[in-house]
């Protein structure tokens, strides 16, 4: 197998792990903000 | 919280309003990321706007709850507070979309000075909630438990929650 051949291989994978770490930023981010805004929320009732 | 306080004392102190001194403060502290060398991200925007759109419908939501509230009520609101709070930190620090204006003044002191983040961020919250008590702020028991705890609630769960960084990443 060439590099080319290795290269065409290891791309789609890499950018495939790329997407999914991605979306778990997003979706932390998500998570986060609202957590976030309950904490705030609740610290100030309190 | 001990930012609030600090806003407090210098709303007191200036005439200005508790919003306004919030804002001014913002901008301050995002003006002391230069030298830091901390960059604003998409996370940085949404921790203001989305917060700051939530708050109340929560607030609203939890006026339910029967005023005044038990002391063990009060006291578990204020740990599952300051719990949630940590844990929110980390994970929005964690995801790498930027950090809000004030965990960045944490997050570029402790690369600039490589002190530890529990250590960092605990000075940070002592001093605010002292100089804002200084000014005329009020700070009770939670706001000087949430200074004292804080930093040992990011620091461990930081590590945890950082979203490792990828040379395909987009």
């Amino acid at each position: 197998m060439t590099v080319a051949d290795r290269l065409a291989d290891v791309g789609p994978a890499i950018e495939a792990r790329g997407s999914r770490r991605l979306g778990r930023r997003t979706v932390q981010l998500a998570i986060a903000l609202v957590l976030y805004a309950v904490s705030v929320t609740v610290l100030v009732r309190s | 919280m001990p930012w609030d306080v600090l806003s407090q004392g210098v709303a007191r102190r200036t005439g200005l309003s508790f919003g306004t001194v919030t804002l001014a403060i913002s901008a301050v502290v995002l003006a002391a990321w230069v030298p830091l060398r901390q960059r604003p991200g998409a996370g940085t925007v949404a921790n203001v706007l989305v917060i700051g759109f939530l708050v109340d419908p929560f607030l609203a939501l939890l006026a339910l709850l029967p005023d005044p509230l038990t002391p063990l009520a009060a006291v578990g609101l204020v740990v599952l507070g300051i719990g949630l709070n940590g844990l929110a930190t980390a994970l929005y620090i964690g995801a790498r979309f930027g950090p809000g204006p004030r965990d960045g003044l944490m997050t570029g002191l402790v690369a600039r000075t490589g002190r530890s983040t529990g250590l960092v961020r605990t000075s940070i919250e002592v001093v605010v909630v002292a100089a804002g008590w200084l000014l005329g702020g009020t700070a009770g028991l939670a706001t000087l438990a949430y200074a004292l705890v804080i930093g040992a609630i990011v620091h461990p769960l930081l590590p945890r929650f950082t979203v490792s960084e990828g040379t395909a990443e987009r």
